[in-house]
């Protein structure tokens, strides 16, 4: 069998994932289902103050007003930065919020291609330096994916294409 | 000539001709193998061929299957996301409805027409396994609720809804709507 590769949006506010199934490319929906994101999910991360397992998306949103000081937003402004995430007494880089974030994506993709998933190809703004770009491809790999190639739009316009089209839709 | 050497001679031609025979046998024999062999590469060949293509038209067939398996599903998902748009559309007015009915009920009105009309609906939402998430009194779960507001409140325990905003919904086990809710907080004492 093909390995399949995913393509993943790794947005500073939603995220997403696509992959292409009978030589379409069609957009992974988040196992939420759709919310008022479309098919893509708030890149939210929260831990709870019960202790209790992490939050990634829109559950993650859901409980930021009763736990503002636990929920992380926007990590991607902070990737290749040396930013610390004070939460709970542990400390986290932004590559690995990010990768949070990745696991979830990796997750949902490998429920409903019923695959394994391990390599994907992620979307970094053509704006990314070095440094940025080496922390979404560490992201990639503490989320357990072989990122296959760091995209800036340009050699994947299919799916990209469709990654910004049906996201609102 | 003697008796005897006709008898030689005649022998001798016989064993020529044996021998003669023995070798047109054996070419004979040579190029009907030959022949047999060249026929039998041939259909091992044509064997070849026929099984390089059943083996195609099998994937062919497979990949065909698979994509009208993939076509069916997507309709499916399609059809869903269609009833799910109306299903959404259709709450709204449910959900004016009750509310109408409370407003009613408020200024001491004869609501009865109203509830049948209500009890209506909610067959229909049954019918199409839409189930209201329970908030209030409950403990907040964001895979459901949606948090908008925290009320100081030391009657329930921290974290408890204690008002219920905008009701949610379940549509087939997972959830369609989240409800939209007020937790309560813990006063703290200046």
């Amino acid at each position: 069998m093909a390995e399949r590769i995913i393509g993943i949006d790794l947005g500073t506010s939603n995220s997403a994932a696509a992959i292409i199934q009978g030589g379409k490319p069609t957009i992974i929906p988040s196992a939420e289902g759709q919310t008022a994101h479309g098919k893509a999910f708030p890149s939210v991360v929260a831990f709870p103050k019960d202790g209790s397992a992490m939050l990634v998306g829109t559950p993650a949103v859901n409980q930021a007003v009763t736990n503002p000081e636990n929920t992380i937003t926007k990590a991607k402004r902070k990737m290749g930065t040396n930013h610390v995430y004070k939460i709970q007494g542990k400390e986290y880089k932004p590559q690995q919020i990010s990768a949070f974030i990745l696991q979830k994506i990796k997750k949902d993709s490998e429920a409903f291609t019923g695959d394994k998933i391990t390599k994907a190809v992620i979307t970094v703004p053509a704006y990314f330096n070095n440094e940025q770009r080496q922390a979404t491809k560490d992201a990639g790999t503490i989320a357990g994916l072989e990122v296959y190639e760091l995209s800036t739009s340009l050699p994947q316009p299919l799916l990209l294409l469709v990654l910004t089209k049906q996201r609102w839709t | 000539m003697s008796e005897g050497e006709k008898d030689d001679s005649s022998l001798i031609e016989s064993q020529e001709n044996v021998e003669q025979n023995d070798s047109s046998f054996d070419n004979n024999t040579d190029s009907k193998i030959e022949i047999k062999k060249s026929q039998s590469v041939h259909y091992q060949q044509k064997i070849d061929e026929l099984n390089e293509l059943l083996e195609k038209e099998k994937q062919k067939s497979l990949r065909l299957l698979a994509d009208y398996q993939n076509l069916g599903k997507q309709t499916i998902d399609r059809i869903n996301a269609r009833g799910d748009k109306i299903i959404l559309d259709f709450l709204t007015v449910y959900e004016d409805f009750i509310r109408a009915k409370n407003a009613y009920k408020k200024d001491g009105g004869n609501v009865d027409s109203l509830n049948s009309i209500i009890k209506n609906m909610e067959s229909i939402l049954d019918h199409y396994e839409v189930k209201p998430i329970e908030a209030e009194g409950k403990k907040l779960d964001p895979k459901l609720h949606e948090v908008v507001q925290e009320i100081e409140d030391n009657n329930h325990e921290e974290g408890t809804i204690v008002k219920e905003i905008a009701k949610g919904y379940i549509i087939r086990g997972k959830v369609f709507k989240y409800s939209k809710v007020c937790v309560s907080k813990k006063l703290i004492k200046k």
